[in-house]
């Protein structure tokens, strides 16, 4: 449960910034809906980075001592 | 049936008002307050007496420390050494907050967004202002993966910006989205309780056992989300520092 919530959270995390980004720059420059339909495709983009890096960092081998490089 | 979003009401305490910006000492505050005093406490008391063979109070603050030692260093390695008093007070004040909300009557701080976004954004801030100093003008290869062709720099730079700046949203949702959904999962089960008749008649006999199961669960996400937090707070910490 503990890792789902996580998965779901970093997804929807970079949907919304992305859109959130996406709507204030077509609200500023007035070119709606273009920006907002480009930035929700990179914030999607960007979700599924940040579930690969939580996969990869949930699964990484714990190391001993330092790994100081 | 009592609503089982009132418990996140904030209610104003001692109402002060400073050039008409509302700084209410609230039962947010007072719970804020009284989990500082409860972790004060604990940490003196339990370090009081340095034994060589620790009592219960200092095993138990000993363990602690070894939880954290060892997060900051499997994490970030020996550069972090500076940063384990501010990782281990977080961790601490998230996890006495978290537990002491479980107190029937107590409010759960970590349950609103303002609070869990106040302390993610502060990180974010920090770490950001650590990376810039540490790294200069060398910090924004952040954004570019090491090695990508460079004709992928337009649609890599801002993906890897928004995945950036993403990251103090998901850290405060998490916290904030699993104290609320626990609160509210024992308000509602508990109201079943009272609505099936109470302890001692049978049909209510269900909800409780599932009351008493959700409730270790709680205690156990409690500490869980507190982890988290502190090693996701590791984790962009050693970002900040290494750059990978």
């Amino acid at each position: 449960m503990g890792v789902g919530i996580r998965v779901a959270v970093d997804l929807v995390a970079g949907v919304g910034f992305g859109g959130g980004i996406g709507w204030s720059l077509d609200w500023w420059l007035g070119t709606k809906p273009w920006l907002l339909v480009v930035f929700l495709m990179l914030g999607f983009v960007a979700g599924l980075l940040n579930v690969v890096r939580t996969a990869n960092q949930a699964s990484k081998p714990k190391t001993d001592g330092d790994t100081d490089a | 049936m009592a609503n089982p979003l009132e418990q996140f009401t904030i209610v104003p305490i001692i109402d002060i008002e400073v050039a008409d910006i509302d700084i209410s000492f609230t039962n947010s505050s007072l719970w804020m307050a009284i989990t500082a005093a409860v972790l004060v406490i604990f940490m003196v008391v339990s370090t009081q007496r340095r034994a060589l063979v620790p009592g219960r109070m200092q095993a138990s603050a000993e363990y602690f420390y070894q939880i954290i030692a060892d997060m900051v260093r499997d994490n970030v390695g020996s550069q972090g050494r500076p940063y384990f008093p501010f990782i281990f007070s977080i961790f601490m004040f998230i996890l006495f907050g978290n537990l002491l909300g479980l107190i029937p009557g107590a409010f759960t701080f970590t349950s609103h967004l303002a609070v869990t976004f106040a302390m993610a954004a502060f990180i974010f801030v920090g770490v950001t202002i650590i990376g810039l100093v540490k790294h200069g003008f060398k910090f924004f290869s952040l954004f570019f993966p090491h090695g990508a062709p460079i004709v992928s720099a337009p649609v890599l730079i801002p993906i890897e910006i928004i995945s950036y700046f993403s990251r103090p949203i998901s850290l405060s949702v998490r916290l904030f989205a699993n104290m609320t959904v626990g609160h509210v999962l024992l308000k509602v089960i508990g109201g079943g309780v009272v609505a099936l008749g109470g302890f001692w008649v049978l049909p209510g006999l269900v909800p409780l056992a599932f009351l008493v199961a959700i409730t270790l669960l709680e205690v156990m996400i409690a500490v869980i989300q507190a982890y988290v937090f502190a090693i996701l707070t590791c984790v962009y910490l050693n970002d900040a520092l290494h750059l990978h």
